[in-house]
């Protein structure tokens, strides 16, 4: 099947800012889509309209047969109701909540598969045993690893992860690279990644969508993109050489 | 000491407490959330009792609640009564003139609240009325208490305003700080002394308390 996840909007910030996207996003099977541009381009910004944090005003967002958004007709899904998970850039874990609990809320207590799934993450994220401490009594990288675990304990149906590791220092970001990758391949949930790291896009992406200054530059496989620069701007951004 | 004075103000701070917690917390909410512009308008209504004086609050409420009065023609329709000299009198006159100890506060402490983790909750599903009571309010919840003490400590000692209001009836209206000065005018200085002394010693509790909150957060 070949559902995707297609988006067109525009959002006007102050001091004459826009932002613009379109975007298409495999949702059929798995796979990863990177967003990747250099910082303050509006990556944040498109991935938070698209998990309905932010209301553009123009435009419509249709994920399969739903649709999210169509500004010209006042339609706006709450991010609740599009059963998607979101994780942060910080890890934004709940700071008076336990793993366990942070792992478990949202699927309440009273689910009858809290506890099985609260432990079945904890081991497949490497933090069995940890479930009683706090955010902070652990370390960075157990961090996101439970931010992660906290998105897909109820299973979304598309993953947007918001610069994941930017917060890590290099040597922990690779060891991280490697184990999402098999990670996600082994929840089967597609994944839109946003990244200003040309090696995080390269070691990560299926599909590259470049951005820059508010707007799409050009989509489409790693080496499609890397070989053909559809212009300077994305030959500059993906670094090639052609280029010069 | 007027044992039915402290008893009468005890009433009249609990409940002020808990009208200001039901209505001054969703107020706050929207005060801290809102990119209305119209929200500074607001504020300063809020922040009004902090620069004018009770007697002018007292002479508004007065005016209005009295039998010629908008709100006194409404209360007399549905109790058959009017709020001046009575109980429920005082209590809004100290509601009113209490609403920024409560309200900013609260306002303070959902403005510094981490946004990221209101929308982490919205995203993982959960609903707005659940995420607050789950994180919002848990997280929130030094800066709430500190405004509730000193919202409850402020009309333990509140004066001009239940004095217009509501007079000076014992066991209705005379609440402790019309005793002191009722007493003063009477020339019972060792009984106003005593409950000054009360009241003194009370503040100071009360406000080592708020501060202790709101620099640690909570003792767990």
């Amino acid at each position: 099947m070949n559902l995707k996840l297609s988006a067109q909007f525009k959002k006007h910030f102050a001091a004459n800012t826009i932002i613009e996207a379109h975007l298409e996003v495999p949702i059929g099977q798995f796979s990863t889509t990177v967003l990747f541009g250099p910082s303050g381009c509006g990556k944040t910004t498109v991935l938070r309209a698209l998990a309905g944090l932010e209301r553009p005003e123009f435009g419509t967002i249709q994920f399969a047969e739903e649709i999210w958004l169509d500004a010209a007709r006042s339609i706006c899904r709450s991010p609740q109701a599009r059963g998607i998970g979101f994780c942060f850039q910080e890890s934004a874990l709940f700071p008076h909540l336990n793993l366990s609990q942070n792992i478990g809320y949202s699927l309440g207590r009273k689910h009858p598969e809290y506890q099985q799934t609260v432990n079945e993450m904890l081991d497949r994220f490497q933090l069995t045993g940890l479930g009683d401490r706090y955010p902070h009594q652990v370390s960075g990288g157990q961090q996101r690893r439970i931010a992660l675990a906290r998105v897909l304990a109820r299973r979304p149906r598309l993953l947007l992860l918001d610069e994941p590791f930017s917060a890590l220092d290099t040597a922990l970001r690779l060891e991280l690279h490697a184990e999402l990758k098999e990670l996600l391949g082994r929840f089967q949930i597609p994944v839109l990644l946003v990244t200003h790291d040309r090696q995080e896009a390269a070691t990560l992406a299926d599909q590259l969508i470049i951005m820059d200054e508010g707007q799409i530059q050009q989509s489409g496989s790693v080496q499609e993109v890397f070989e053909n620069p559809a212009n300077g701007e994305v030959a500059r951004i993906v670094g090639t050489e052609k280029a010069i | 000491m007027d044992t039915t004075a402290i008893w009468l103000t005890l009433q009249l701070a609990v409940c002020t407490t808990v009208a200001l917690f039901v209505f001054g917390l969703p107020l706050a909410y929207w005060l801290a959330t809102t990119r209305w512009s119209g929200r500074i308008l607001v504020e300063s209504v809020v922040a009004l009792p902090l620069v004018l004086p009770p007697t002018v609050l007292g002479f508004y409420i007065l005016m209005a609640s009295g039998p010629k009065g908008w709100l006194g023609q409404l209360t007399e329709q549905f109790s058959g009564s009017t709020l001046p000299f009575t109980f429920p009198g005082i209590l809004l006159g100290s509601i009113l003139f209490n609403l920024p100890f409560a309200v900013r506060p609260f306002t303070a402490a959902f403005e510094r609240m981490d946004h990221k983790l209101i929308e982490a909750s919205w995203c993982l599903g959960v609903s707005k009325w659940r995420t607050f009571w789950r994180i919002t309010f848990p997280l929130c919840w030094p800066g709430i208490l500190a405004g509730m003490v000193l919202t409850f400590a402020h009309s333990v000692g509140e004066f001009g305003v239940v004095l217009m209001v509501g007079g000076n009836i014992p066991g209705v209206t005379r609440t402790l700080s019309i005793a002191i000065y009722d007493d003063v005018q009477a020339l019972d200085y060792a009984s106003a002394g005593r409950t000054s002394l009360l009241l003194l010693i009370f503040a100071l509790l009360v406000l080592t308390i708020a501060q202790r909150i709101s620099r640690r957060g909570l003792p767990v």
